[in-house]
């Protein structure tokens, strides 16, 4: 019986001792709350240069750089999109710096590889701000997003990502979190209509990946309602067809979508598994019109995909067609560093992050001797209050709560390349 | 219906290669290689990659074979002989390392996560049974797989050389007295586990069209447990879980078993484990 | 590079990680090497998260609301470990850690799929104050007997039993325990990320912890601290390369091949240090400082305990141990049939007979590694016939083993000390039983660095520390020279004298017949003479059994169970 006690008894009373070393609860959570504004301040007095000496004495071009932020995937599974938007950012900050900077600073930038992990985002969203950087762009992931933009009220740095589109995502960031793409809710409001008008669907077959933040978000908080609204019926909503992330076999998969009657096939998941689906439906002599989902967009998809992903639409928020000198400027630039086309539509959006975040400092009168405290207030409150920002995507529009309104294209593979849908 | 049981089998088919490759490991050795997954994704990845579109079938699947041996034999070289038979926790570790390592070059060295096509056209030749169609790829894969794990089983059965895996497996040090080269044993051992591997993901590969480089840790790991739910080092135990395990797998996708899929082969592992601790067909050593 | 490691966030991180290495060291100490601790990190952080938002629990209690939690799925878990060795419980502990991840990907209370947030955020202040108490709590764990009983069965279970340690209940408090740090570490986890998800649980979260463990060094606390150290920083310092002025720009390729390097630096670790950065010996050179201080806690624990018994005598009239009718059958082959014997209090018996005629079965019966079939074993008048091993050790029946079988990572004095953890009250103190054995000089070494002598006088020392009614001695004198041999008489003697009762069964004739009081000797299963020395060795059908006067080649090559 010794036996048996002692360690629940140990167990016990290393718990009664860890109470008693951490003191009383609610101190210890008053103290977690404070925390953040000292780190952010003493970050700030650490990093920030002596200030009246250099301000004063150093002239314009001496000015030190304006920092930016960028936390991406360039390994990993979203590997193909994070490619293109490191390179979409660099010629944005390069087109910055070229016209002069920001109020004198050039713009700095400091990329950060998550590999497309949370815990390494997190790392790296919290070094950025210690280190003090004045805003982030990014995440790529809504997996990521969601975690960033839920350490963004207390990190207090602003943040925004031109992919993430999982709903509801920026309320997390309380005012610090910014999207500057679209809700999956808006996508498939704009999308769904014309992918069923064009081939004619009356109902259809869900089939998503379950693991994948915003693919699932999609088919299961943003599909339906729109179907319902639009008037497609989702035969098999109380059945989804669901795979998980990493899966290699599709065969079965592909045999009960067959076996579902329906017009058309709705397809939410992430480039590679989307790459074998495709493949698989081809092989099985499937061919209804498909409807996807902008995640799975990277080259990975186009790649893997082939001839089989023919006629497979895509909503996006980028118009490569459009007539705007900005959005050719962005074209003609990443045709020259893009190695591996076709580029990734919503790199767009991180090209136009760094415009916007330049616009919004250079309005507020921030350059490269701002505190990291007035720098990041003054992209908070820009940011809420742009409206008619001209970017390469487009028009931008913040609301409230941090997402933009954006205009919604619709897309279809035709020959491994996007072309409007008609 | 047929086609989902086919499926079932040839997914199954595949696991139960893959698992013949670790528990002949195992069952030689009484070491785990964690790396055998990463030695089957490298080996599908690079005979693709190697692949014309000119390239005949058969030599493609000899590619896949010979890689997977080759990089299953550089276990036993930068793993297992370094930290000696006698340790296996090290060992596996040691494997753990050798997956990372393999996975990760991969993706290097390729520069993104995407699967590799193939780059032939498979032969598409249907026929129709009771108004099912099904591919003469699948029905070859089937076959293939099946001759092959009876081919390895009786090469360990009757064999002068699976004879002294066997004693080896039983016992040593008396069979390293004995004369048997136990530095070729092993490299056969692994070379046989590692052809395995290479043709699960040749067939694998004709079966769904490409190779992803991060096919190794998810099938790797199912490869682990089927052998576990088999018996450790039954062969026999290997393809019955693994063909079973595909089957079940097969007929819980086409059912939806939404939300579960990924737990199947833990829950098979687990109840097993519960009502027979060792293993469907446990053996005598292990 | 500085910047780098005294980043605070890095630092946090860093401390998170090594509460979960520290929860896989308690664990993996008792041999137990589990692959499914994501299991019990996811959850710590969902049931800390959970208690956090729905319920508004300050810190401390939503992190002990996940310990409490983890421990109670760890139970049956444990259980079920308990069932089964090595690579099944490995893949038994991994699709734990799969089924719970799949699970909580269910549960819509705490987010299913989508992630759960919404909790406070922790202070640096919190991580480090959690790190410091889980840290001292888990010194004090080990440090103990408890700890020490722990760490014996990593090195051999049986033994351990043998020993009287109750393996089966030790090491499913140590899953339970380890699972309730572990928690810990994902509750804060979860205070952190501020957003978790059941992905952020797959089994690489559970290899990572378990390489903290293995690369660091389980024999020591600080193997895990400095194992979850390294990995974290190691790969943070490689994605930072290309950042570090002083790494020539040709090397800046590290940071994209960081899990490679990864993957390689544990390739050349694992045979270079096979036991972990921090092997057995750095700690106990560590702990050397304490060891004056122990010595001294535990001699007045001992004394008091032998005060306690001073006055136990064995019972009049009953013999030390009586076995009737032990029959034993491996699949069809009778090993032992229908043995009857008895020993009494300050009797040397020793037991001969012809390789394979059942002695070391007898032994393994009598002790209990194997269960008896059929026949009664009592000792010292209770029916200890179906008791688990460690159950007979407590109650005075102690035993070494044919192939030497010490702790590799016990020092002498833990050895002993590990068999008087288990003995009745009366006995002698560790200390006595090592002068007795003549290894006081010896008490802060590990067995690795002793002699087979030695060795064997260690194990003898650890069964005498249990203050036996009777030890069984199998083989005690293989490998011996002719002075080893004496000296081990002269001690078996001196065993004897303190009124134990001792069974010798030996080969070597000399030392059998030399120190024993009576002679039983076994053939084929089957007592088949007992008396004195001298009757035995004249008696016609021993001499043809065991001294192989006819049909000689009869017993060679059989090998014993």
């Amino acid at each position: 019986m010794q036996l048996t006690i002692r360690p629940i008894l140990f167990l016990m009373a290393a718990l009664a001792l860890l109470a008693a070393a951490c003191g009383d609860g609610d101190g210890t959570t008053t103290t977690a709350a404070a925390a953040p504004d000292t780190t952010a301040a003493e970050t700030t007095a650490a990093t920030e240069p002596p200030p009246e000496t250099t301000t004063t004495a150093a002239p314009q071009d001496d000015k030190p750089p304006i920092v930016i932020g960028l936390i991406t995937d360039v390994s990993g599974r979203f590997v193909s999109f994070g490619k293109d938007i490191e390179a979409a950012t660099n010629l944005a900050v390069d087109k910055v710096n070229a016209e002069g900077g920001v109020n004198g600073s050039l713009i700095e930038l400091r990329l950060v590889d998550t590999g497309g992990e949370p815990d390494q985002a997190v790392l790296a969203y919290r070094q950025l701000a210690d280190e003090g950087v004045f805003a982030v762009s990014g995440p790529l992931s809504s997996g990521e997003g969601e975690v960033l933009f839920a350490q963004a009220p207390s990190v207090a740095l602003p943040i925004v990502t031109g992919t993430a589109n999982k709903e509801g995502i920026t309320d997390l960031g309380e005012g610090w979190a910014f999207r500057n793409t679209a809700t999956n809710t808006a996508l498939y409001t704009e999308a769904m209509p014309q992918w069923a008008d064009a081939y004619d669907v009356q109902t259809a077959v869900l089939v998503f990946d379950e693991e994948e933040p915003v693919t699932a978000a999609a088919a299961m908080f943003a599909i339906p309602g729109v179907a319902q609204a639009v008037g497609v019926e989702i035969v098999n909503a109380d059945a989804p067809i669901t795979f998980t992330r990493g899966q290699t076999d599709f065969s079965t998969t592909v045999q009960r979508i067959k076996d579902t009657a329906a017009d058309g096939l709705i397809i939410m998941s992430a480039p590679a598994e989307a790459g074998l689906i495709a493949g698989e439906l081809a092989r099985q002599a499937e061919t209804r019109p498909v409807l996807g989902h902008p995640a799975q967009g990277g080259n990975t998809f186009f790649e893997q995909g082939g001839d089989a992903i023919n006629n497979w639409v895509l909503p996006s928020i980028f118009n490569p067609a459009s007539d705007s000198a900005l959005t050719q400027e962005y074209l003609t630039g990443m045709a020259e560093v893009d190695t591996e086309p076709p580029t990734v539509p919503e790199a767009a959006n991180y090209y136009d992050n760094i415009l916007m975040l330049a616009d919004v400092l250079g309005g507020a009168g921030i350059d490269g001797n701002a505190s990291a405290d007035d720098a990041r207030a003054a992209v908070q409150q820009g940011l809420l209050a742009l409206c008619g920002f001209q970017g390469a995507a487009g028009e931008i529009c913040f609301l409230e709560n941090g997402d933009a309104e954006k205009t919604v294209y619709v897309n279809v593979v035709i020959g491994g390349q996007l072309q409007p849908l008609q | 219906m047929i086609q989902v049981l086919i499926n079932g089998l040839l997914q199954g088919a595949n696991y139960a290669l893959l698992a013949l490759g670790y528990t002949l490991v195992f069952g030689v050795m009484h070491l785990l290689t964690l790396a055998h997954g990463e030695v089957f994704m490298a080996a599908g990845l690079l005979a693709l990659i190697i692949a014309t579109p000119t390239t005949p079938l058969w030599l493609a699947a000899v590619i896949a074979i010979a890689v997977g041996a080759v990089l299953s034999i550089l276990t036993d070289f930068v793993s297992f002989r370094p930290v000696g038979y006698a340790r296996p926790i090290a060992a596996a570790v040691s494997t753990i390392g050798l997956a990372i390592l393999i996975l990760n070059a991969t993706l290097q060295i390729r520069g993104s996560s995407t699967a590799v096509a193939v780059p032939f056209d498979i032969p598409r030749t249907d026929i129709s049974i009771g108004g099912t169609l099904i591919s003469m790829t699948q029905v070859v894969s089937l076959v293939v797989a099946i001759v092959v794990m009876v081919a390895t089983h009786q090469f360990v059965q009757r064999t002068k050389w699976g004879m002294a895996m066997r004693a080896f497996a039983h016992d040593a040090e008396t069979v390293a007295l004995l004369g048997v080269p136990v530095r070729r044993l092993t490299v056969l051992t692994l070379g046989i586990a590692g052809s395995l591997a290479g043709l699960a993901a040749f067939l694998l590969a004709m079966r769904i069209g490409s190779v992803s480089p991060l096919t190794g840790l998810e099938v790797g790991l199912i490869g682990l447990a089927v052998m576990t739910i088999g018996g450790l080092g039954s062969l026999t135990g290997a393809m019955v879980a693994g063909v079973g395990l595909g089957v079940i797998q097969s007929f819980a996708a086409y059912y939806g078993f939404t939300g579960f899929q990924a737990a199947i082969p833990w829950l098979l592992l687990v109840l097993v484990l519960l009502v027979r601790p060792r293993g469907l067909i446990p053996t005598a050593q292990a | 590079m500085i910047d780098i490691l005294t980043n605070d966030a890095l630092v946090t991180l860093i401390a998170i990680h090594a509460i979960a290495a520290i929860g896989m060291n308690l664990v993996y100490l008792t041999g137990q090497l589990n692959l499914g601790q994501a299991a019990f990190l996811a959850i710590g952080a969902y049931t800390t998260a959970w208690v956090d938002v729905e319920l508004g629990w300050a810190l401390v209690p939503s992190l002990m609301a996940g310990a409490v939690a983890a421990a109670i799925v760890a139970f049956p878990v444990a259980v079920g470990a308990n069932r089964v060795r090595g690579i099944y419980l490995i893949m038994g502990t991994l699709a734990v850690g799969e089924l719970v991840r799949v699970a909580i990907g269910n549960i819509e209370a705490v987010g299913a799929r989508q992630g759960y947030f919404g909790m406070e955020p922790v202070s640096r202040g919190g991580v480090y104050a959690a790190l410091a108490v889980v840290l001292v709590l888990a010194l004090l764990l080990v440090a103990s007997s408890h700890g020490l009983r722990m760490r014996s069965i990593f090195d051999d279970e049986d033994a351990a039993a043998a020993a009287g340690v109750a393996t089966r209940r030790v090491k499913i408090a140590a899953v339970m325990i380890s699972a309730a740090v572990v928690a810990i570490s994902g509750g804060l986890l979860a205070k952190w990320l501020l957003f978790i998800a059941p992905r952020d649980f797959g089994v690489g979260v559970s290899f990572e912890v378990a390489l903290y463990t293995l690369i660091g060094g389980v024999h020591s606390l600080l193997g895990a601290l400095v194992g979850a150290t390294l990995i974290t920083v190691l790969i943070e310092v490689l994605s930072k390369v290309p950042d570090l002025d002083y790494v020539p720009s040709a090397l800046h390729f590290l940071s994209g091949w960081r899990l490679v390097v990864f993957g390689a630096l544990v390739i050349v670790l694992m045979p270079a240090l096979p036991e972990g950065l921090v092997s057995r010996r750095t700690g106990l050179a560590l702990s050397a400082p304490f060891r004056t201080l122990r010595r001294r806690y535990q001699s007045t624990e001992e004394q008091t305990h032998r005060r306690a018994g001073a006055d136990l005598l064995p019972p009049a009239n009953t013999a030390a141990i009586a076995l009737v009718g032990i029959t034993h059958d491996f699949g069809g082959v009778r090993a032992l049939n229908s043995v009857d014997f008895s020993v009494d209090h300050g009797e040397i018996v020793a037991l001969i007979g012809a390789n394979g005629a059942g002695k070391t079965t007898l032994i393994d019966v009598v002790g209990g590694r194997l269960s008896c079939q059929v026949g009664a074993i009592t000792l010292l008048g209770s029916d200890v016939t179906h008791w688990r091993p460690e159950m007979r050790t407590r109650t005075g029946l102690a035993r070494t083993f044919q192939n030497v079988r010490v702790f590799a990572h016990l020092t002498v004095e833990e050895t002993v000390r590990l068999g008087w953890l288990a003995a009745r009250p009366g006995g002698p103190s560790s200390s006595d039983v090592l002068q007795l054995v003549g290894l006081e000089a010896h008490r802060d070494v590990l067995p690795g660095r002793l002699t087979l002598s030695q060795r064997r006088h260690l194990e003898i020392a650890r069964a005498v520390a249990s203050n036996p009614v009777v030890v069984f001695l199998d083989e005690p004198s293989v490998g011996m020279n002719d002075d080893e041999r004496a000296e081990l008489a002269t001690l078996v003697r001196a065993i004897r004298d303190l009124g134990v009762a001792v069974v010798v069964v030996d080969h070597n004739l000399d030392l059998a017949l030399g120190v024993a009081d009576r002679v039983v000797v076994l053939d084929f299963g089957e007592i088949i003479a007992t008396g004195s020395a001298d009757d035995v060795l004249h008696d016609p059908r021993v001499r043809r059994a065991y001294l192989g006067e006819n049909e000689p080649e009869e017993a060679i090559g059989e090998v014993e169970a």
